[in-house]
């Protein structure tokens, strides 16, 4: 066999479409009817010889092993797939579309490969920037930050930030109805309360959230009025005497 | 102004440009009644030509710039010994192709042709600035969307992506098939 005449290196390839296009133009295989059963052998050889050089054989490789031998497998069935019209699906069709399709970038990646070098014979009367310049006039170096340096500066603010120490955290009960009897009750003889008072007998801030609530709860339904003399002034609450 | 002077102050700006001179560019120097730069640069591509210079005016990526000669290049190369170009792997240049001809496109639909993970190449080219984030896609988990850059097109000599060579139809690939295998490829 071919393959066995020398060994293959799979990092040589740029994964197992690349791998699979090789043995396709070397044992100048039919793309539109690959021989399944011969190509799923040599790849599956291919990928044992890496195995046993101890060489790390990348996921891709193994998962296109996987469907390699499920269409293998599919081929060899009595009952093949139908589509909606009764034809007869080839299990290799979407393997051929992909091969396809990577076959024409790849193609397309030799192009520009052929753009680059002739590019890289012209010499233009263009300064390189130095990096003087960029760190001088802030500027100019703003100009070259994109969305993806953003990000990237952005992720690593997020990883240095600092480490929040774990807290326990604890349900306080603080009711809305228990808040408004307790606001009622703490008025002076005079039916009177200051804000400051009410409002630093808590400890907690979900006590004075549901206090200050339930004071808003007490105006609406007019049980209670609030003045405040000057501006940035203590508010007084007023109890109010139903008639 | 008369003709000829606007003719001295392009070329002036055509030298000093640090990037591709184009007609916007043109219109901050001149502020109001600033010429048309392709009438421009075609009568000093003439000048050039008849003159026999070694260089001349090219376009690429929108706007105008001196490069030398294609044919005295051996010669340049002499002067300039270390050539800064970057070269790109083979992964970079599959990956820079997809984008180029499908942009903008998510990095699975990248890594679906190729049929490998393209992350790491991905993340070399946007720091290169040969591809950029185009935006963000409809749809689930909303990802990244790829395009090419600007630098792209410099990097190739293309004035714009339009000028792409054509991508072949799969019609047309069988053809291409016939290329024998590459030796290169196999080590002992």
């Amino acid at each position: 066999m071919a393959a066995n005449a020398y060994q293959i290196r799979l990092d040589n390839f740029e994964g197992p479409l690349d791998l699979l296009l090789y043995f396709i133009r070397r044992d100048e295989m039919d793309v539109y009817d690959i021989p399944i059963a011969k190509i799923t052998e040599e790849y599956l050889t291919t990928l044992d010889h890496a195995r046993s050089s101890n060489l790390g054989i990348a996921g891709e490789f193994v998962v296109m092993a996987a469907t390699l031998m499920r269409i293998k497998a599919k081929m060899l069935l009595p009952r093949p797939d139908l589509d909606d019209d009764g034809e007869i699906i080839d299990p290799r069709i979407e393997l051929m579309l992909q091969l396809q399709e990577y076959t024409r970038f790849k193609d397309a990646a030799s192009n520009l490969d052929f753009l680059a070098e002739e590019e890289s014979q012209l010499f233009k009367r263009l300064e390189e920037e130095s990096i003087e310049d960029e760190v001088e006039n802030p500027g100019m170096y703003l100009k070259a930050v994109s969305l993806f340096d953003l990000a990237a500066h952005f992720k690593t603010a997020l990883e240095n930030r600092p480490v929040m120490k774990p807290i326990e955290l604890h349900r306080e009960i603080a009711s809305l109805d228990e808040q408004k009897n307790a606001i009622l009750a703490s008025f002076d003889g005079e039916g009177k309360l200051r804000f400051s008072a009410l409002i630093n007998k808590y400890e907690f801030k979900i006590e004075m959230i549901v206090a200050f609530l339930a004071l808003l709860d007490l105006i609406r339904i007019n049980a209670v009025v609030v003045y405040q003399n000057e501006l940035f002034d203590d508010l007084e609450i007023h109890k109010v005497v139903m008639g | 102004m008369r003709k000829s002077e606007q003719l001295q102050i392009v070329e002036a700006l055509l030298f000093a440009s640090p990037e591709p001179l184009n007609q916007s560019r043109l219109k901050n120097v001149f502020d109001e009644d600033a010429p048309k730069l392709s009438d421009l640069v075609k009568k000093l591509r003439e000048k050039y030509e008849k003159e026999k210079h070694g260089f001349e005016v090219r376009k690429v990526a929108g706007g105008y710039q001196f490069a030398t000669r294609a044919e005295f290049s051996p010669w340049v190369k002499r002067l300039i010994q270390n050539p800064s170009k970057l070269k790109l792997s083979a992964a970079a240049l599959e990956s820079l192709a997809i984008v180029a001809y499908k942009q903008p496109l998510s990095r699975f639909e990248i890594e679906s042709i190729r049929g490998v993970d393209c992350s790491g190449v991905l993340k070399t080219l946007l720091s290169r600035q040969l591809l950029k984030i185009a935006g963000r896609a409809e749809g689930p988990g909303r990802p990244l969307l790829y395009g090419t850059t600007r630098d792209f097109l410099e990097h190739f000599g293309l004035d714009r992506l339009s000028d792409l060579p054509r991508l072949r139809e799969i019609t047309e690939l069988t053809a291409a098939e016939e290329s024998s295998a590459d030796p290169e490829r196999a080590a002992e």
